[in-house]
């Protein structure tokens, strides 16, 4: 066998597991309905808005700057043709496989060691938390599961010998990053990172095209748009155990809100690494407090912590080698991880919401993926007493996220439950749903035909789940 | 992995223990997948529930399921399993909501069509009472049609 046929074997039975795993997530997306809140004020906008009406609004409203959310949604929505729970739906299991598929590709899988490092990557990829809200929820798009794709797009792009259709894509991706939400930006960040860690995928050109673009995206926003960053008045965020709504935010922030938002960057860094806090809440710390601790928390906290230390004893082991020798691959991925979880920790400063650090969470997987594969490696070379123990030490800590991972879909399912009884409550005429549907017809017609899809979805009652399952199964915050 | 793949590294016993969870739950994707292929759906489990069952659990959507889509009786008995509501028994899911002190559930049957006599309603609110459920007796009876004291007689028929 030759070593190219061997390594496409390695490469075919890596993404063979990235797919089986990823399609797991997958029939659970399938079989949720679309959900009410924010869909149906969302895909009535699409209806009675024109393309260029959505992207002009966009341009012209305070706080956010998102023209190819809509527009994007949009032309899902005219080419749908009326099934829209299929092809938004679709268009998200698309997301969920090209997650898993690129982040295969960056652990480049070599060996029998590196190839059974992969499920617990997986595990780490879909399991840890921030990862949650890019599958449980949709708008009907799930922009956050978009980024993620771009940010891995990005890395693949990085990660190879120079070419034009490689610079030309990266400013395409991140033209489109950008403008579908704020975190797109990480891609440039991605880009920077990487070069300055030695990738050498995109040309200097490039990379300056790119600069130049972020530097006109925020001149434009900030002084010619004036959408600046969100205020303390649009969201609720955490802050200690708690969480505060915008009054209270003011109350307390008003004034100042620089150390409110200094706690925000400083939790969301930790958040990805260590599992506490969630959106800005430290929950197994409140437990504690309280005297009521739930396994699910501790087991979060214990597994987040566990893969961090992990992968800093691989860093702290290869260091010596990486001075010697220079920086291999997975050295230059611990650096891009470093950054992007900076970054987007950075980015996400004005509230705390878990989903936004979904970017900073898969370079986390990527981190623990990689160091997790070598820490199989150092098993395998001989067997010793101390190599037994490190085996069971990686167990517990596979056990751990394989538990979150498996968590992901319970919660998935009980998503699909609460989503298809919460339409139920919808009634035209009333709430979201507040149409007049004699003289909107077309509007009448389009809610009943996702209400009628949601009830012909059968979801699984969590009343037949064994007894005290959720004690054990992560939220999604 | 570039760094775990030099030298094309042997595995010995070890390392599939320290992989084994993980593996765990790719054998779970596994099974999904191939349920889903197979049209099977062992983790989406979707017990066929009567409409009282779907009441007494929750279960809106598949109450409306039931009623919209398969013409199911909201004012007839069904047969609830034991376990849901204690023993195995039969009763309306009108009532099933009132023994899980559910009124937004009551609010759903009463829009989709569920109208129990008014002595069943003054029955079930005093049942409601008795179990401290005050937003059970709103749904049940409006302040304006409740007559004091309110009979809390077992039905008979």
């Amino acid at each position: 066998m030759t070593a190219a046929s061997e390594e496409r074997g390695w490469t075919v039975g890596a993404m063979g597991i990235g797919t089986l795993m990823a399609l797991g997530i997958v029939y659970c997306i399938l079989g949720s309905p679309l959900q009410v809140s924010e869909n149906v004020r969302s895909l009535l906008a699409l209806q009675r808005s024109t393309l260029r009406e959505l992207f002009v609004e966009d341009l012209s409203s305070g706080g956010f700057l998102r023209p190819l959310l809509l527009a994007q949604m949009d032309v899902v929505f005219e080419q749908s043709g009326g099934r829209y729970f299929e092809w938004f739906k679709a268009l998200h299991g698309i997301q969920v496989l090209a997650t898993a598929l690129f982040f295969v590709r960056l652990l480049r899988v070599r060996s029998l060691p590196s190839l059974l490092a992969v499920p617990f990557a997986m595990t780490v990829l879909f399991g840890v938390h921030t990862f949650a809200g890019t599958v449980t929820e949709g708008f009907p798009m799930n922009t956050f599961l978009a980024i993620v794709v771009c940010c891995l797009a990005a890395a693949v792009l990085v990660d190879g010998a120079a070419s034009r259709w490689r610079d030309a894509a990266a400013v395409a991706l991140l033209i489109y990053a950008a403008l579908t939400v704020e975190s797109g930006l990480l891609v440039w960040v991605i880009f920077v990172a990487a070069w300055l860690a030695g990738f050498r995928g995109l040309s200097r050109g490039a990379l300056l095209a790119c600069t130049v673009l972020v530097a006109s995206y925020l001149a434009a926003r900030f002084t010619l748009l004036d959408a600046g960053a969100p205020s303390l008045a649009e969201r609720s965020s955490g802050f200690g155990f708690q969480v505060l709504d915008p009054p209270d935010l003011i109350a307390r922030f008003g004034d100042n809100p620089l150390p409110f938002y200094a706690y925000n960057v400083a939790t969301q860094v930790m958040s990805v690494l260590f599992g506490e806090p969630k959106a800005g809440v430290f929950v197994l710390t409140r437990g504690f407090v309280n005297g009521e601790i739930i396994p699910r928390d501790f087991i979060a906290v214990l597994s987040s912590t566990s893969a961090t230390v992990l992968i800093a004893v691989f860093a702290a082991s290869r260091l010596t080698a990486w001075r010697r020798d220079g920086l291999d691959s997975p050295a230059r991925w611990l650096l891009v991880a470093l950054a992007v979880i900076g970054a987007n920790a950075a980015i996400s400063f004005p509230y705390t919401k878990t989903v936004i650090m979904s970017p900073a969470g898969v370079f986390y997987a990527l981190a623990a993926g990689l160091a997790f594969s070598w820490a199989l490696s150092r098993v395998g070379s001989q067997p010793r007493a101390a190599h037994a123990l490190v085996a069971l030490v990686l167990a517990a800590i596979a056990a751990g996220w394989t538990l979150r991972f498996v968590g992901l879909h319970y919660r998935l399912r009980e998503k699909a439950f609460i989503t298809r009884n919460e339409w139920t409550e919808v009634i035209i005429g009333q709430g979201q749903a507040d149409i007049d549907p004699v003289a909107y017809p077309e509007a009448a017609a389009l809610i009943e035909r996702l209400r009628r899809d949601a009830l012909t979805l059968r979801a699984a009652n969590p009343a037949f789940n064994p007894p005290n399952v959720d004690r054990y199964i992560e939220e999604a915050w | 992995v570039v760094t775990a793949g030099a030298g094309r590294t042997r595995a010995n016993v070890l390392v599939p223990v320290a992989a084994t969870p993980a593996l765990l739950a790719l054998a779970f994707s596994a099974v999904l997948a191939a349920g889903w292929a197979l049209g099977l759906h062992p983790f989406w489990a979707r017990p066929e529930l009567t409409l009282s069952e779907a009441a007494a659990t929750r279960d809106a959507g598949e109450v409306v399921r039931l009623i919209e889509q398969q013409g199911h009786d909201p004012n007839a008995s069904y047969s609830v399993r034991e376990g849901v509501l204690g023993p195995a028994t039969s009763v309306s899911p009108v009532e099933a909501a009132v023994i899980v002190k559910r009124a937004e559930m009551l609010r759903l049957l009463f829009r989709h069509g569920a109208s129990p006599a008014q002595d069943e309603r003054r029955r079930l609110a005093c049942t409601a009472r008795q179990n401290g459920a005050g937003d059970v007796v709103a749904a049940l009876l409006p302040e304006a049609d409740r007559v004091e004291p309110l009979p809390c007689a077992l039905r008979t028929d």
